[in-house]
């Protein structure tokens, strides 16, 4: 009896086994892809005997890349690979300034009125198949993403050409857009106005060529490996949807001599923790998210970096519910925060207490650092200012006792912390209860858009190196501005700085704007941004742009372990 | 020939009822996810009134409800599931095509892994009944239950990939790639069977049939495998069905935490996002497979225990 129990369990056993390893050898036949890889890291090595180490890095996407078309790409993941397979007309040096002949232009002239830019493509440029770069190619690009049936999300960030917005709504036809081919290496540029950050701007993944050519003859071009085709140091040549992209050095870029790298990978995992794990395993080269219960640990070691970019951390008021719809009150809230503690005990990221609007160092073409020179607007947790704030609010509202006030923000733990502990601050330092509520990301926003809110949460980064990416954001039915704020005064000094390219008359009108938004205070500035990473210390010649984008072209590795 | 009429009868009735309950899930699905607030294309940074409207007019939006609706059931009959608004490269038949397959290796292993190990352990538990085995057997089965993978999968990590350096840390690609999440993604279900054998086989092993075999003089191996096991598997059979869908199509958990190119993660994040045809299709193709798992199921039972027909059933 006994003796026949303990065979069952060791059938159980066997059987056990033997599927682990049926398992075991139709998955190794099934997964050839290990094997490959294998295969090209050997190609790679023998191709180039001479290099010491495999020039190969690999990084997290985080995610799929919704779109690696130039065209109908909007987020940061796509963004950071399109950086470094294609290229603009400017690439942005390491000071994320414009050089000439960084890019695709040789050279450019801007007409005195400031509307006309004539750039020269140079003459060495090709095509990962090997066709030239063609003025064209920029011509059909732009107007693609401005075609109306291309339905692209960042059709905005071309309005700044001439027609740009009126052909987007249909209004004018293709050929009265401001871009025009004038020869094959040629491109004229009519703006609506001068916009003295545009050259920079053409470094921005929507203003990207594409091939004209191929592009006409598949319109599905981008979407996979081997139809791609790519004018920058890297060539696309696999991606596997949610698993990884990789890219090889392009023979065919002008510049590939100085292009180091041979291979970049960016893996697809979400997963901080795990990301953490890659990290530490060495399997990762950079890791863009270190785990927030280990940020303040790993910033303190050095492990972790966390430079400034260009973002700010804000809770918006609207001013039309009560008891918002009074400056004072809304200055007391904003100064009744301790944004030091905040940062010291909750988020814990390194970033700087905003004490303005406007980001430090946004405004390389200013010839002054924004921030610097328009100083503090007030101090840090001013309890006694702030109390006194409420008290002169509430007088001029003629009210002794507070309506019930909600803070609303949307559901994630870190946006949950921080208002928790601004809960508390307000308590403390105001005596003012206020509830908290979240909604899921979608919701809130559809909140925010209806105005049924009090107090809500906003995070904002720059779409380029110029305060007024910030600042018009605040104008009169700003398609952002749901405070429902309004100030004539600061319209009109919103406008007069967007239609001059005078970068002192700019930067005073712009000046002037912040101090009018920061005497009226719909928004309470919390923080600006970081952008904690881990990098291997054997990655050098990265860059890593105050608008939380990455150039790894001329990445290199050095001394890897 | 009655059993093949039977049989052919069953099928057409199952072929009918999946349809049917598939418009349903369509329909019912349609109607939610318009009902739920927050519009596909509202972003942080708000687009243009324009090109919103660009976009919804290149997506078929700008059309009425109905007519959208109309439009969706034609394209499905062509088994065409639309373009996903999130990935503009991609449709919701490229993202099944491509990811459900690593989903359903994965499943499978999983299942493979819980229904072997859940199913020994609950014998061997109910076999040794109040010993040494059967309390292990059971507190492994308590873990497994009452831990959720996505504290178990950075567990397994850590251990086992990480300190033992035994498989590599995340991703896919080979076979060692697959060990932990299988294990993490089955460790619940296989906790479940060992739970529900064993109690089953307590059950079995106390009917009078049993000791009418003892008295008999039947040695205990004939016993368990013939009379014991065969009884006491078919509620384990009934919830497999479900299981198997479950496991078959990702978890987004399990998928997220070992960053694998899975289908799980698009039942959550399709959500998120408002991806409007990616919520549907992946809706459809969840409920598909779970109907095929039930009908198979079905089926088993047919084979397992000659006393339920096909043919004639509820």
């Amino acid at each position: 009896m006994k003796k026949s129990k303990w065979l069952l369990v060791m059938l159980a056993i066997v059987m056990i086994a033997s599927i682990a390893l049926v398992g075991c050898g139709k998955s190794e036949e099934a997964n050839p892809p290990a094997d490959n890889s294998g295969q090209q890291n050997a190609g790679t090595q023998t191709e180039q005997p001479k290099q010491e180490e495999p020039q190969e890095l690999v990084l997290n996407a985080s995610t799929e890349p919704p779109s690696l078309n130039p065209n109908t790409a909007t987020d940061s993941t796509s963004g950071e690979i399109l950086r470094q397979v294609m290229e603009g007309l400017v690439r942005l040096d390491k000071d994320s300034k414009v050089v000439k002949g960084s890019g695709m232009a040789e050279d450019w002239t801007i007409s005195e009125d400031g509307l006309t830019i004539t750039f020269k493509i140079k003459d060495n440029v090709f095509w990962s198949n090997g066709d030239p770069v063609t003025a064209e190619d920029f011509e059909y690009a732009w107007k693609q993403v401005l075609n109306p049936e291309t339905a692209a999300d960042y059709a905005y960030q071309l309005f700044y050409l001439k027609n740009g917005e009126k052909y987007n709504a249909g209004e004018v036809s293709a050929d009265e857009v401001g871009v025009k081919a004038l020869d094959e290496k040629t491109l004229e540029v009519t703006l609506e106005a001068p916009v003295p950050y545009f050259i920079s701007l053409t470094a921005f993944y929507s203003l990207y060529p594409v091939p004209s050519k191929v592009a006409k003859e598949n319109p599905d071009w981008a979407a996979d490996a081997e139809t791609y085709v790519s004018n920058g140091p890297f060539k696309l040549t696999k991606w596997e949807h949610d698993s990884e992209v990789v890219v090889e050095k392009n023979d065919k870029y002008w510049n590939a001599d100085n292009i180091k790298l041979n291979k970049i990978t960016w893996m697809m995992v979400n997963d901080p923790n795990t990301e953490y794990q890659l990290f530490k395993s060495g399997d990762l080269d950079v890791a863009e998210n270190p785990p927030s219960d280990l940020l303040k640990q790993l910033l303190d070691s050095g492990e972790a970096k966390a430079p400034n970019i260009l973002g700010t951390y804000m809770y918006m008021f609207n001013v039309e519910k009560e008891p918002f719809n009074n400056a004072n009150i809304r200055k007391a809230f904003t100064l009744a925060i301790d944004r030091k503690l905040l940062i010291d005990n909750v988020t814990q990221g390194g970033q700087v207490p905003a004490l303005g609007f406007v980001p430090p160092g946004s405004s390389p073409d200013l010839g002054f650092d924004f921030r610097e020179k328009a100083g503090n607007y007030y101090n840090d947790a001013d309890v006694e200012k702030a109390k006194e704030y409420l008290k002169k609010g509430m007088e001029e509202l003629g009210i002794t006792q507070l309506p019930e006030i909600t803070l609303m923000f949307n559901t994630s733990e870190g946006h949950q912390k921080i208002a928790q502990a601004i809960q508390e601050m307000w308590k403390k330092n105001l005596g003012v209860e206020v509830k908290l509520q979240n909604q899921e990301w979608k919701v809130y926003l559809e909140t925010l858009k209806s105005g049924d809110f009090q107090i809500g949460r906003l995070g904002w980064l720059a779409d380029y190196f110029d305060p007024m990416t910030f600042l018009d954001m605040w104008i009169t039915d700003g398609g952002n501005n749901d405070t429902n704020w309004s100030n004539k005064e600061y319209d009109d000094l919103i406008a007069k700085a967007k239609s001059t390219d005078d970068q002192s008359v700019r930067g005073e009108a712009m000046l002037k704007a912040e101090k009018i938004l920061m005497d009226e205070m719909p928004i309470a500035p919390i923080y600006f941004y970081t952008d904690a990473y881990m990098m291997q210390p054997w990655v050098k010649g990265a860059i890593r742009h105050p608008d939380g984008s990455n150039d790894y072209t001329q990445a290199y590795i050095e001394g890897r372990k | 020939m009655l059993e093949v009429k039977g049989l052919i009868q069953f099928l057409l009735r199952r072929l009918g009822m999946l349809i049917v309950t598939l418009w349903v899930i369509v329909t019912l699905t349609f109607i939610l996810m318009h009902a739920i607030p927050g519009d596909p294309f509202l972003q942080e940074k708000k687009l243009p009134a324009q090109t919103i409207e660009n976009l919804k007019k290149f997506y078929g939006l700008d059309k009425p409800l109905p007519v959208q609706y109309v439009n969706y059931l034609g394209n499905l009959m062509k088994l065409d599931l639309g373009p996903s608004f999130k990935s503009k490269t991609r449709t919701v038949n490229d993202i099944i095509k491509q990811n459900f397959p690593v989903s359903a290796q994965l499943g499978a292993q999983s299942i493979l892994f819980a229904l072997i190990t859940g199913l020994s352990l609950g014998v061997i538990a109910a076999l040794r009944h109040n010993g040494t085995l059967d309390y292990t057997a059971m507190v492994i089965a308590v873990i497994g239950v009452s831990v959720p993978n996505i504290i178990l999968a950075p567990l397994f990590i850590k251990i086992f990939a990480v300190e033992l350096g035994w498989f590599p840390v995340a991703r896919w690609g080979t076979f060692a790639h697959t060990v932990l999440p299988s294990l993490a993604l089955g460790f619940q279900s296989m906790a479940v069977i060992a739970r529900l054998m064993r109690s089953n086989m307590l059950e079995v092993l106390n009917q009078d049939y049993i000791k009418t075999a003892k008295s008999k003089g039947l040695s205990s191996a004939v016993i368990v495998w013939r009379h014991t096991i065969r009884n006491a598997i078919m509620p384990v059979i009934t919830i497999l069905g479900p299981l198997t869908a479950a496991l078959l199509t990702g978890t987004f958990v399990v998928e997220y935490v070992f960053g694998i190119p899975g289908m799980g993660k698009y039942f959550v994040t399709s959500i998120t996002d408002r991806d409007y045809p990616v919520i549907l299709g992946t809706t459809i193709f969840y409920s598909a497979i779970l109907i095929l798992a039930n009908f198979l199921v079905d089926f088993a039972y047919g084979l397992i225990d000659p006393r339920i027909k096909l043919g004639k059933g509820r």
